[in-house]
């Protein structure tokens, strides 16, 4: 068994570690990993050891660990920043520390329990002289059951590794959530070189849980007390925090406070499980698919996803609403009979006042659905002696002009 | 109401070499969108069909206005197939320019189609101008806007058919 053990961790980071191996452990502040099972797939310890590193960095983190044979003794030999035991070297360290260690020495879950009486018989350990952990092993387990009692047998298998240690396995819960302090900051500019690191924490938080961002919210806190909210869909789910930036940068582009931001908050709000898929080295058609994918999401960001997309069709004789902008394209087989209507829609409908040199040919006439304030209009085609031609329609609810499309 | 022209003044050959800025431009009674489209109708229809970095598949193409969109029955009527244009509303004219830049710069589109309701500045659109030549695009400027005439390639102006 290898065991890489953290003294001081963070939800956020145990969640990041599940990526290099599914036996994690978290017991109050301190991580146990297994790495065992995973050595082969990252082509060794030293590969292993040094994303876990990378991760801790990315967590800002300390980087005090302990890398060791079983996970009971790794607390004991947490006796400086690094402990780097090579495989089948655990035992002569272990051996060699003060015998007040024994204090830490067994399952990580019951030590806080066990304070006490571990306290007390190590005291008594070191008044009948035995200084190292050596000293206590030396004696025989009948001689340490008469002298130390039950708890000196016990603290002696865990040495000697004569128990197994089961601990339960860490699963993610709740949204991934990150905050950044904003209150330092003065351009956006600055906003921006602050969202990388906080991106980078997601990546690695959702690569742990392996899922995809589909949809993530938002909230910016102002000194007015005010909070603007924005919840964003992602067309394409992904994982990579560079796709999420570059989302970002152009909705902050385009946003505006009418206070200073003192705090940023982001939220992953929904998620899919990770598909693992690649992108074929010789099929562009999938790479083109997935490029447009991302250009399409950072548009719907910028501009609303009412505002961008592929047309798809729609049974309706309104002409604003017999087709939606969706993503994915479909292709929908519709007969649709268009022939008086223009290729271009002015969205919305600008208010027109036509002249009376205009001359107006009646096209057709509709009704809007019932539940609307509007009821009907009288469409035209408006040829003016100059210009373009356009489409205009009468509104017989309001007694109002509108140009809703143009020939031009 | 019928297409005010139709695609026998268009030159497909022409077209498919064509890369760059062109400005299309209604006259009276001219529809500069209908011409514009109908470029694209006549360039899927060529056979051979232009060679495109897209590998036998049809490519993407892309219309970006602030005033509206375009309305897709009606592009439908024209064969362009809708699973292939994207519409983007933009909530300015200046965002229609630099959507348009970023769109070029992408390279996902073949065809690019622009319908400010106001003209950009020159810096810009020189920008657009070289981005469009470098990554081959054919990017239609709709707009009776004059520009200036060292960034636009070609001008096409929607005029009545003769009679």
């Amino acid at each position: 068994m290898r065991i890489l053990f953290f003294p001081n961790t963070t939800p956020a980071f145990t969640e990041s570690v599940l990526s290099l191996t599914p036996k994690v452990s978290l017991i109050k502040n301190t991580l146990y990993l297994d790495i065992e099972p995973t050595l082969k797939l990252f082509k060794g310890e030293e590969n292993l050891f040094l994303k876990a590193m990378q991760l801790s960095e990315t967590f800002s983190l300390n980087s005090h660990f302990v890398l060791t044979d079983r996970p009971e003794w790794a607390q004991a030999l947490n006796t400086r920043p690094e402990v780097f035991l090579l495989p089948g070297k655990s035992t002569q360290p272990l051996l060699n520390l003060d015998i007040s260690r024994l204090e830490f020495i067994g399952d990580p879950q019951k030590l806080e329990e066990e304070k006490k009486e571990r306290t007390d018989l190590i005291r008594f350990m070191k008044r009948v002289g035995l200084k190292t952990i050596a000293d206590f092993t030396r004696l025989s387990a009948t001689a340490i059951g008469r002298r130390f009692g039950k708890m000196g047998v016990i603290l002696l298998d865990w040495v000697l590794g004569n128990r197994e240690l089961l601990l339960p396995t860490f699963v993610p819960e709740g949204l991934i959530h990150e905050t950044i302090d904003t209150e330092e900051l003065t351009s956006l500019e600055s906003l921006l070189l602050e969202l990388p690191p906080v991106l980078n924490r997601i990546e690695s938080r959702l690569i742990g849980r392996a899922q995809m961002v589909k949809s993530l919210e938002i909230k910016f806190h102002l000194e007015s007390k005010n909070k603007l909210q924005k919840q964003y869909h992602l067309s394409d789910p992904t994982q990579k925090g560079e796709i999420l930036l570059k989302l970002l940068r152009e909705l902050l582009s385009d946003l505006t406070w009418d206070a200073p931001l003192q705090s940023l908050e982001i939220t992953i709000t929904d998620t899919v499980p990770y598909s693992p898929g690649q992108l074929s080295l010789f099929e562009t058609g999938e790479s083109l698919f997935s490029d447009l994918s991302q250009y399409l999401t950072r548009l719907r960001a910028k501009f609303g996803e009412a505002q961008v997309g592929f047309p798809l069709l729609q049974e309706s004789y309104l002409p604003e609403k017999s087709w939606t902008p969706t993503w994915p394209p479909q292709e929908k087989e519709s007969s649709h009979s268009t022939p008086h209507r223009p290729l271009f829609l002015f969205n919305p409908p600008k208010p027109c006042h036509p002249l009376s040199s205009w001359t107006l040919i009646p096209s057709e006439n509709l009704m809007t659905e019932w539940w609307n304030k509007s009821g009907i209009r009288k469409y035209f085609i408006a040829i003016p002696p100059r210009g373009s031609r356009l489409w205009l329609y009468w509104d017989l609810e309001e007694k109002a002009w509108y140009a809703h499309g143009t020939f031009d | 109401m019928r297409p005010v022209l139709s695609s026998q003044f268009l030159n497909p050959e022409a077209l498919q070499s064509f890369y760059g800025l062109a400005q299309v431009t209604s006259l009276p009674g001219g529809s500069k969108t209908h011409l514009a489209f109908e470029c694209l109708s006549v360039s899927l229809k060529a056979d051979p069909p232009a060679p495109t970095h897209f590998e036998g598949q049809t490519p993407y193409f892309i219309f970006i206005s602030d005033e509206g969109t375009i309305y897709p029955p009606a592009l439908k009527v024209l064969g362009i197939p809708l699973s292939r244009v994207l519409t983007v509303k933009t909530d300015s004219s200046d965002q229609v320019w630099k959507t348009g830049l970023e769109a070029i710069q992408t390279g996902l589109f073949s065809f690019i189609f622009l319908r400010p309701s106001k003209t950009c500045p020159t810096a810009n659109l020189r920008k657009l101008q070289l981005w469009a030549e470098r990554k081959k695009s054919k990017v239609f400027v709709l707009s009776d806007h004059s520009l200036p005439h060292w960034t636009i390639k070609k001008k096409i102006s929607a005029s009545l058919p003769p009679r």
